[in-house]
C-alpha cells in the first residue's frame, strides 16, 4: 500500500483552475521531489495533500483511507519559517507544539523536544525565542517541531528557499540523514532542480497551469549522497539535463 | 544625563514657573495658589481622610471597569472571531454604538440605572469596550495564515487556534486597546462621579471647585494625576508580563 495515493485531483481558486487531473504515488521510506515552472500550483497541490484544502474531484489518500482534513501522521515544513513559528515561544516550546496528538506527560514532552532539538543541530538553544537565532537555526527548529508531530509523510514547501547556500547545503544533508534514519516518507515541493535531484528517489515534473505529472523520473544515484560527488556524477548531470529541457519547454510554450 | 534626573528636573522646573506665576500675583491668588500652598493643603487633607477615601473608591472603579470591560470585549472578539455570521452580525452594531459618548448616555442611564454601582458599572465597561473590542476583533483575524494552517496539520481545533495561535499572536495588538481603555477608564469614573456624585475624586472635585476651596480643587486634581500613574503602571507591568517577548523581538529587529 502506497503511504499517499493521489487519484486525479483537480482544484480551483477564484475561478482559475490550478490543479488538473494530477496523480502521484509516494511508498514507505521515499523522498520524492516535486518541480515544476514557477507559479504551476505546487503551493496548492501541497495544502490539498495535507488536508488542509479539498480537492475539486479525485481524491487523496494517506496510508490507504481517504483525506478528510488534516491527518495524525503527517507534518508540513513551509518555506516561511520566520513566521510558521510562534514568536511568543521559545524553542523548545515550539517543538512541543507539534506534539498535539501524542500522548505523553509534559515532563516526557520536554525531554523529547530535547533530544530532537540536539538531532537538528541545536543543543543549548532549546530556551532562545525563535527570533534571536538565525534563519537557518529557525528552519531547524521547524524541521523539529515537524519531527516532534512523529509524521510518518513529511510534506516540505520549499523549505530551503530563503537561506543562503552553505546552510541551504547544511540542512539538506541533515533532512536526508533524518529521512534515512527515521524511515520517514517525504515528498519535498521545490523550484530548484538541483535540489529536487540530490534529495530525491523519484523526481516528479510538473506542467503549467492547470497542472499534472508530466514526467516520473528515477534519481537511481548512491546514496549517502555528497555535496559535491553526486552533484559532479555523470548520471546526475544527465538527470539535470532532462528536467532543466523539460521546464525550458514549458516556460516557453507557457 | 539619566532619564529619571532629566524627568525630574523638568518637573521641579514646571513647579518652580507655577510657584514663581502664582507669586507674581497675576491671578488672584485665592483662584490660583502657589505650589507649596497646594501641598501644604494636600497634606492636611489626607490627614482628615476625606480626599484619600475619594481617591480609592475611584481608582478601585476606574481598575474594576476596565478589567470587566477588557474582559467582556476580549470575550466577544473572541466569539465573532471564531463565528463568522456572529461577526456580520454584531460589527454593524458595533459601528453604530462605538461613537456614542459615555457622557450623552448618561442621563438615560442613571434613569434606568439609579445613582449606584450599576451606573458606574455600565459607563465604564461601555466607555472602555470599544478600544479593547475593535483592537481584540482586527488581531484575532490577522495571525499570519502560515502559523495557522502549522496548527491544523497538528491536529488543533479551531477553538485552539484560536486560544493558542490566534490569542497570543494578537496579544501586542490586544494591548494597545487595553491602554486606550485604561486612560479613558479613569475619565470615565471621575466624569460619572461629577454627575452622578456622592463619593470619588470627581464629586470631591465638583464639591471643592462649586463652593471655591481652590487649594482643595487643586489638590483633588494632584490625587487624580497620581490614580493615572496608578492605572498606567499596572498596565505597563502587565504588558511586560504578557508581550514582553514582542517588546524584545522589535528592539531586536530595530537594532539590525
Amino acid at each position: 500500500m502506497a503511504v499517499l495515493d493521489v487519484d486525479a485531483i483537480t482544484k480551483s481558486l477564484g475561478g482559475a483552475e490550478i490543479i488538473g487531473g494530477l496523480s502521484l504515488r509516494a511508498e514507505q521510506g521515499e523522498f520524492i521531489s516535486v518541480v515544476g515552472p514557477s507559479g504551476c500550483g505546487k503551493t496548492t497541490l501541497l495544502t490539498c495533500l495535507a488536508g488542509l484544502r479539498r480537492p475539486d474531484s479525485g481524491a487523496v489518500a494517506f496510508e490507504g483511507r481517504r483525506l478528510d482534513g488534516p491527518p495524525d501522521g503527517m507534518a508540513l515544513i513551509f518555506q516561511d519559517y520566520s513566521r510558521s513559528l510562534l514568536p511568543w515561544r521559545r524553542n523548545i516550546d515550539n517543538v512541543t507544539f507539534g506534539m498535539r496528538r501524542i500522548a505523553a506527560t509534559t515532563v516526557e514532552k520536554r525531554d523529547r523536544a530535547m533530544e530532537i532539538l540536539a538531532a537538528v543541530g541545536l543543543r543549548g538553544f532549546d530556551r532562545h525565542y525563535p527570533w534571536q537565532v538565525s534563519g537557518g537555526m529557525q528552519q531547524r527548529v521547524a524541521i523539529a517541531r515537524a519531527l516532534a508531530a512523529k509524521p510518518r509523510l513529511l510534506l516540505l514547501d520549499e523549505p530551503l528557499a530563503a537561506v543562503d547556500a552553505q546552510t541551504r547545503a547544511d540542512i539538506q544533508d541533515l533532512l536526508l540523514k533524518l529521512a534515512a534514519e527515521l524511515g520517514k516518507t517525504c515528498l519535498l515541493v521545490t523550484h530548484d532542480v538541483d535540489e529536487a535531484l540530490y534529495m530525491a528517489d523519484r523526481v516528479i515534473v510538473l506542467s503549467n497551469r492547470p497542472t499534472h505529472v508530466v514526467d516520473d523520473i528515477r534519481v537511481a544515484l548512491p546514496r549517502p549522497r555528497d555535496q559535491i560527488a553526486t552533484r559532479a556524477a555523470p548520471a546526475y548531470l544527465q538527470l539535470r539535463e532532462r528536467v532543466l529541457n523539460l521546464i525550458r519547454a514549458m516556460r516557453t510554450t507557457a | 544625563m539619566s532619564s529619571w534626573l532629566r524627568s525630574a528636573l523638568s518637573i521641579a522646573g514646571f513647579f518652580a514657573v507655577w510657584e514663581f506665576v502664582a507669586r507674581m500675583g497675576v491671578v488672584p491668588s485665592d483662584y490660583f495658589p502657589t505650589p507649596t500652598q497646594v501641598a501644604a493643603t494636600l497634606v492636611d487633607e489626607i490627614r482628615r481622610g476625606e480626599i484619600v477615601a475619594a481617591f480609592l473608591v475611584t481608582l478601585l472603579r476606574a481598575l474594576v471597569g476596565a478589567s470587566a470591560a477588557v474582559a467582556l470585549a476580549v470575550a466577544t472578539a473572541l466569539l465573532t472571531a471564531r463565528y463568522d455570521l456572529l461577526r456580520r452580525a454584531f460589527d454593524p452594531i458595533a459601528e453604530l454604538l462605538r461613537p456614542l459618548p459615555p457622557a450623552a448616555i448618561t442621563p438615560l442611564a442613571i434613569f434606568f440605572l439609579g445613582l449606584g454601582w450599576k451606573l458606574y458599572a455600565f459607563i465604564l465597561v461601555f466607555a472602555c469596550f470599544w478600544p479593547v473590542y475593535l483592537n481584540a476583533a482586527q488581531a484575532l483575524g490577522a495571525a499570519p495564515a502560515v502559523q495557522i494552517q502549522t496548527a491544523r496539520s497538528f491536529g488543533y481545533s479551531e477553538w485552539d487556534i484560536l486560544a493558542r495561535v490566534r490569542l497570543p499572536a494578537g496579544l501586542p495588538t490586544i494591548f494597545t486597546g487595553v491602554r486606550m481603555a485604561a486612560s479613558i477608564a479613569l475619565i470615565a469614573a471621575i466624569a460619572a462621579e461629577m454627575i452622578a456624585g456622592r463619593d470619588g475624586l470627581g464629586f470631591y472635585l465638583m464639591d471643592a471647585g462649586l463652593t471655591l476651596r481652590v487649594p482643595e480643587t487643586f489638590a483633588g486634581l494632584v490625587m487624580a494625576m497620581i490614580a493615572g500613574l496608578i492605572v498606567n503602571a499596572i498596565v505597563l507591568a502587565l504588558l511586560r508580563l504578557a508581550v514582553g517577548w514582542h517588546a524584545r523581538m522589535a528592539a531586536l529587529a530595530g537594532a539590525q
